[in-house]
């Protein structure tokens, strides 16, 4: 049972006013309905107003806007996001008016994370061949196509199976809401004794957990929306919403798992793909592989350097898995393989940030410029950034330096009577992700905007 | 509530119909204005080679030739059969003094500011592949309508 035991942490459901508004119908549908009206109009913008997407509202509010506040949602509060997400609210939409309501296929059941690292590998490798991100049409096709699996899933099965075994974005938000300062929980003593288990079937309140969740198991944040429905549906108070300090969750993971562990991996793979396409020396690397392929096919050469910054987190972490073993860590290569991987969420989010934090400050300005444009006013000023390139190098720097501590500290708990000689490898690792990470922010980037 | 949820749905018509016709008369005075906006929220100072081929998207741009490459200032994704040895160094959007070990340097920004010039043309929504998504949709919603009156029959003891 994997139930709350902070005594010491603070539980948000104290505060009556926000216990309440959780409680009340209004939540979160009033953030739902918000943020549906704002996608209604961004899908709109990307599939029907300019092609340029220097001046295209939908570009600017996703790219520069959503996409880069996104890592920080996550880390404030878990998922959140997901209980706001307008796929999440079109599918409940969809499910109330014509969904079947069957059960969750078991292959979802089974590979559907393997398929959320599938479709984020596909995306990013999409991205990169046919331009998504910097044609408005292309992230509106993107975005319809995930509209057509939302309704696709929603027809059909029941709760949110698309958002839980289907969604890119949702697979991220499981691996970073584990370093999320939110956790939601029930109290052991009553979930021990409880009857109804409406937390999980749902009562005349709301109906059970979108995500499958049933809080008295519940040891992650990984898979918990905070949509509040728990909350709602427990006749017996025993929820609480704690806040915790980041990355807390995984000291002590229970039950680690590869699939995780290769998200993990392949979202440093992605950050790496990320910032190196928009490096300056982007065009010597390809340049590079040319010579050695022999062709000047861009997708052929793309798709190799791809494989290499993919390959290269997993492989390292091998790598790391295998010295740590040698060197007297207990268990299995696969079994640190597996339980280590976490430890690269807290570089991930570092990473993530880092590189969009690039975007958001010195293309910031464009949201403003753009949604004047939107509403028909003249621009007139030419300054984009809110911010020198040179503080936001240091404000990234900074961030990967507090990445590589929390990823350090993450595998320092998971090591727990470990020796540091056997930890070595997995310090040596972590410092090697954190300085490849301040090499790439160190040098001159291309904007998306 | 049906009341709120009413309200929203009208405020999205008006959105939606007003915009439309926006659209129907997008194209008048465009030049003028496409001409002033790029004057104020660009730097113009890149030759984007899709240009001379009357490319209206960056990415539709797949075989641009090596020569007009050694110029381009936009992403990497705007030539996929460029010839990779080209030089590319000059991706970054400004093209202002770039040092070594440092991003560009901010007063690119400050001074001139702008992310690239859009040159293409402007073009309207593709029909052809937004009905695709919504045929698609449609097929979906379809199927659960008529799950869902199927079942209501089950229920109803019909068959």
């Amino acid at each position: 049972m994997a139930l709350t035991s902070k005594k010491s942490s603070f539980d948000l459901l104290s505060i009556p006013i926000i216990k309440k508004f959780i409680k009340s119908k209004w939540y979160p549908g009033i953030f739902q309905w918000i943020v549906l009206v704002f996608f209604t109009v961004i899908v709109f913008e990307l599939v029907a107003g300019t092609v340029n997407s220097h001046r295209n509202f939908g570009t600017t509010m996703t790219w520069v806007l959503w996409w880069p506040i996104i890592p920080i949602l996550f880390i404030a509060m878990g998922r959140f996001w997901c209980a706001i997400c307008p796929f999440g609210k079109l599918s409940d939409i969809i499910r109330k008016m014509v969904g079947s309501e069957r059960p969750m296929p078991k292959f979802l059941r089974k590979y559907g994370i393997w398929l959320i690292d599938l479709f984020f590998i596909a995306i990013t490798y999409s991205d990169h061949v046919w331009g998504i991100v910097e044609s408005p049409r292309g992230s509106g096709y993107l975005l319809l196509l995930l509209v057509t699996m939302v309704v696709a899933t929603s027809v059909f099965y029941e709760r949110r199976t698309f958002c839980k075994t289907l969604c890119f974005l949702g697979g991220l938000a499981g691996n970073y809401s584990r370093s999320g300062a939110l956790e939601l929980r029930g109290t052991a003593e009553i979930c021990r004794t409880c009857k109804t288990q409406s937390c999980f079937k749902g009562s005349e309140q709301a109906e059970g957990c979108p995500m499958f969740q049933f809080v008295r198991t519940m040891d992650s944040s990984a898979e918990c929306n905070i949509c509040g429905n728990c909350v709602k549906n427990c006749p017996n108070d025993s929820i609480k919403l704690h806040v915790r300090v980041p990355t807390k969750e995984l000291w002590t993971l229970k039950n680690p798992k590869l699939e995780h562990a290769s998200l993990a991996a392949v979202i440093m793979g992605i950050v790496f793909v990320q910032n190196i396409t928009m490096l300056e020396i982007w065009g010597q690397i390809l340049e590079t592989i040319s010579i050695i392929t022999g062709t000047s096919n861009y997708v052929v050469n793309f798709t190799i350097a791809f494989i290499i910054s993919m390959a290269l987190p997993i492989l390292l972490l091998l790598g790391a898995a295998k010295l740590a073993t040698l060197l007297g860590m207990p268990n299995t290569i696969k079994k640190n393989f597996i339980l280590f991987g976490y430890a690269f969420i807290p570089l991930d989010l570092a990473g993530h940030l880092g590189h969009n934090l690039f975007h958001i400050i010195t293309e910031g300005k464009a949201i403003w410029f753009n949604s004047l444009v939107f509403i028909g006013k003249e621009v007139t000023s030419v300054d984009l950034s809110l911010a020198s390139t040179s503080t936001v190098q240091l404000l990234q720097y900074l961030i990967i330096t507090i990445g590589f501590l929390g990823s350090s500290y993450t595998a320092y708990k998971m090591g727990k009577k470990a020796s540091f000689k056997a930890m070595m490898p997995y310090y040596g690792l972590m410092l090697l992700l954190g300085i490849i990470n301040i090499y790439l922010f160190s040098l001159p980037m291309s904007h998306r905007v | 509530m049906k009341q709120w949820k009413s309200a929203l749905i009208a405020v999205l018509f008006l959105f939606f119909t007003t915009h439309t016709a926006v659209l129907a008369h997008e194209g008048e005075g465009e030049e003028q204005e496409t001409e002033n906006y790029l004057k104020d929220f660009s730097t113009n100072e890149h030759d984007h080679s899709d240009t001379e081929e009357g490319v209206t998207d960056s990415h539709d741009s797949h075989e641009v030739e090596e020569s007009t490459h050694e110029s381009e200032g936009s992403s990497s994704h705007d030539s996929h059969e460029t010839d990779a040895t080209s030089n590319h160094s000059s991706q970054n959007h400004s093209e202002t003094t770039i040092d070594e070990d440092s991003h560009v340097d901010s007063s690119s920004h400050d001074e001139e500011g702008g992310h690239g010039t859009f040159t293409g043309e402007e073009t309207g929504p593709n029909y052809i592949v937004l009905s695709s998504f919504a045929s698609v949709n449609a097929g979906f919603l379809l199927m659960g309508i008529w799950n869902k009156v199927r079942k209501r029959g089950n229920k109803h003891g019909i068959n």
